[in-house]
């Protein structure tokens, strides 16, 4: 895989500078929003929104 | 047996791609890998002979006239398949593939191959049945290309129809269905190629190929009639030989490929005009060549594209009065255009600005877009199912990662440009086929960063999402072709699926039946004629299209049935969630005799028409 050699460029320093964790939090939003979204869209998740007085995507 | 033809026509076409396709080998550059080049003959082979077979096919569609222009260049694509075999070559240097990705896309592509064998079915609500299999099949039947006057998407730009007349005429109504496979695997193989290119490598150019193949949008737009995966195919070829350009050899092809684009979706026209702009941006960018020679090779690139797209427009222009049709409305003031009056015009331009409206034209949407795309797929035209949450999970990091590259800084462009054009026209979620297979391959640059800087916890994240977005997608695309699979494996569940799934069954095999059946008025707009292997006058189409002066008043038009040649009339009535309409004959209409009846379905035999006016009382 081509590295691009993070030096002088901006968006390298940035991308190097940027910490794990920040990462780790914005794969884990995009998962566990996309898991929640799956859950609440389904039959099952609409029946207990409903049940709990919550319209969600209506 | 019932699948063979199908499988010997796609063969047969398989070959003639190959062999029309080398002829474009000699323009390649010598440093493109042999993965690359087979792909890019192969779709030159496409886009030539569907443009070759368009051009002959208006004087005659005839299987001699397609035997003629397709068993030549067949015998040459086997004799460098023969050349390839012989030699042991390593054709797609794919020796030693990584399991798991590779497993996947076997999987896709055998549920591909499997579910192409079905034959199509459905309403007219289906684009294949509409227009992209009804108009080779009206071709065919008046063996000759034309345009439908009562379908105007059937006017719509052809390369890939013209090769499923083709693949019709030799093997029947499953053939283009299974030509899917094809299609299918040819954007595979140039997202493989493309990924390659960007610098991953083999098992990261197999993982990106992955995550492509199990894209629930990506796989809608290549079976079924859509024609997306060759569009976004070409697409992707044109802009790549357009970046890296050096000779006027490469922008020739980037031309050829865009120019094929635009032969086959309306699309590829503003996709030309970006081209060119990124085109002009790199060269200006690297300073690697002067003004004029600049000019020239743009002037190459732009000549090849109009030059190789020019019949389909061309045609549209003389028989229907405007280079694309039907028109937008703001054409109108330039064009004046038959069939199609201003208000159908204008309802259809209202009609695809409702359906694509997506989640809104607002800037907060536009901002919003990912993620809207993302979690809410199914709000967008022919979205359910997504991309996956690897392009907005992992993207990002490989986009910023690789922005440096003047080559992914002009994909950038092209693409930030594609979807701001896309987002403010139409939100139909498959013309964005080629930027989700950019963005899947720096996902995977996403994902190996999410390595490098998080080894254990940014791996196991990283490695979650491209699991789930691949398992989501398969879980979405098999059950999709789990009705065409039992149909294949189950003649009996074939036969009920077209029983209840073809509309107004029992009339097309009647009329298909009787051979006292020449020529069908149909009344019913929505009427799927796909089925009817008679011809056929609609006086009104889906989109208000108007075929004869007498249209709109079935009191005009009975009187001149015979001089239509009409000798049957099918009346339908339509009863579904949104549409009440009643059978359109009146009780007691003297020149009609009804020969058929079902529930909602009723066939006419026409009779001399005993009136003033009728030319058959003359």
């Amino acid at each position: 895989m081509n590295s691009e050699t993070p030096t002088k460029n901006p968006l390298s320093r940035f991308l190097r500078a940027l910490p794990g964790w920040v990462i780790n939090l914005w794969i884990s939003f995009v998962l566990i929003a996309f898991f929640v979204i799956r859950i609440l869209g389904s039959s099952t998740g609409r029946r207990i929104l409903s049940a709990l007085g919550i319209r969600y995507g209506e | 047996m019932r699948f063979l033809p199908a499988i010997l026509a796609n063969l047969l076409i398989l070959f003639a791609i190959l062999g029309t396709g080398s002829l474009v080998g000699p323009l390649l550059p010598d440093h493109l890998p042999r993965t690359d080049r087979f792909t890019a003959k192969m779709l030159a082979g496409i886009g030539l002979l569907g443009t070759l077979i368009f051009l002959f096919g208006q004087i005659a569609f005839t299987p001699r006239v397609l035997g003629a222009l397709l068993v030549v260049p067949a015998m040459a694509g086997v004799f460098r398949v023969y050349r390839v075999v012989r030699g042991s070559v390593d054709l797609l240097q794919v020796s030693r593939p990584p399991v798991i990705p590779a497993c996947v896309i076997g999987l896709v592509m055998a549920v591909t191959a499997l579910g192409g064998l079905a034959e199509p079915v459905g309403d007219i609500k289906m684009d294949a049945i509409a227009y992209h299999y009804l108009g080779p099949h009206v071709w065919l039947r008046d063996a000759v290309i034309h345009v439908l006057p009562d379908e105007c998407h059937a006017s719509f730009p052809a390369i890939v129809e013209t090769l499923y007349g083709s693949l019709i005429a030799i093997g029947g109504t499953r053939a283009p269905e299974l030509f899917a496979v094809v299609a299918f695997g040819l954007l595979l193989l140039v997202s493989y190629g493309f990924a390659i290119r960007l610098g991953l490598d083999v098992p990261g150019a197999w993982w990106a190929t992955a995550l492509i193949a199990t894209m629930p949008v990506v796989y809608r737009g290549s079976y079924g009639g859509f024609v997306d995966a060759i569009f976004s195919s070409f697409i992707l070829l044109s802009l790549r030989f357009a970046l890296d350009a050096r000779k006027y050899t490469d922008y020739i092809l980037s031309g050829l490929f865009v120019g094929f684009a635009m032969g086959t979706k309306y699309t590829g026209l503003p996709a030309l005009v970006l081209i060119l702009t990124v085109a002009l941006v790199i060269v200006a960018l690297r300073q690697s060549a002067s003004p004029g020679a600049l000019h020239f090779r743009l002037f190459l690139l732009a000549a090849t594209a109009i030059l190789i797209a020019s019949p389909w427009y061309l045609r549209n222009w003389v028989v229907l009065g405007s280079p694309i049709y039907p028109p937008p409305p703001a054409l109108l003031r330039i064009f004046h255009i038959r069939y199609m009056s201003p208000e159908a015009i204008d309802a259809l331009a209202a009609l695809i600005r409702k359906e694509g409206i997506g989640m809104g034209h607002t800037l907060p949407s536009f901002l919003l877009l990912p993620f809207h795309f993302t979690f809410h797929p199914a709000n967008f035209l022919n979205g359910p199912g997504g991309v996956g949450i690897t392009l907005l999970a992992l993207a990002p990091f490989g986009l910023l990662l690789r922005l440096r590259d003047p080559f992914v800084g002009m994909l950038f462009l092209f693409s930030f440009a594609e979807v701001a054009g896309w987002f403010v026209t139409e939100q139909e979620a498959r013309f964005l086929i080629h930027v989700y297979i950019l963005l899947a391959i720096f996902a995977i640059y996403g994902w190996r960063y999410a390595q490098e800087k998080s080894p254990r916890l940014g791996s196991l994240l990283a490695g979650a999402t491209v699991a789930v977005s691949i398992l989501y997608g398969l879980a979405m695309i098999v059950p999709a072709r789990a009705a065409d699979l039992r149909a294949v494996f189950s003649p009996r569940f074939e036969e009920q699926r077209k029983s209840r799934e073809i509309p107004y069954r029992e009339s097309f095999d009647y009329l298909n039946a009787d051979p006292t059946v020449k020529k069908v008025l149909v009344l019913e707009p929505r009427v799927p004629t796909f089925y009817l292997n008679k011809n056929y006058l609609k006086p009104i189409g889906r989109f208000g299209e108007q075929t004869v002066p007498e249209a709109n008043d079935f009191a005009k038009l009975a009187p001149r049935l015979t001089a239509y040649g009409i000798t049957h009339v099918l009346d339908v009535r339509l009863d579904d969630e949104t549409l009440h309409i009643d059978f359109r004959v009146p009780p007691g209409q003297p020149s009609l005799r009804l020969v058929f009846e079902q529930p909602g379905q009723r066939v006419y035999a026409v009779e001399p028409f005993a009136g003033k006016d009728g030319v058959g009382s003359n």
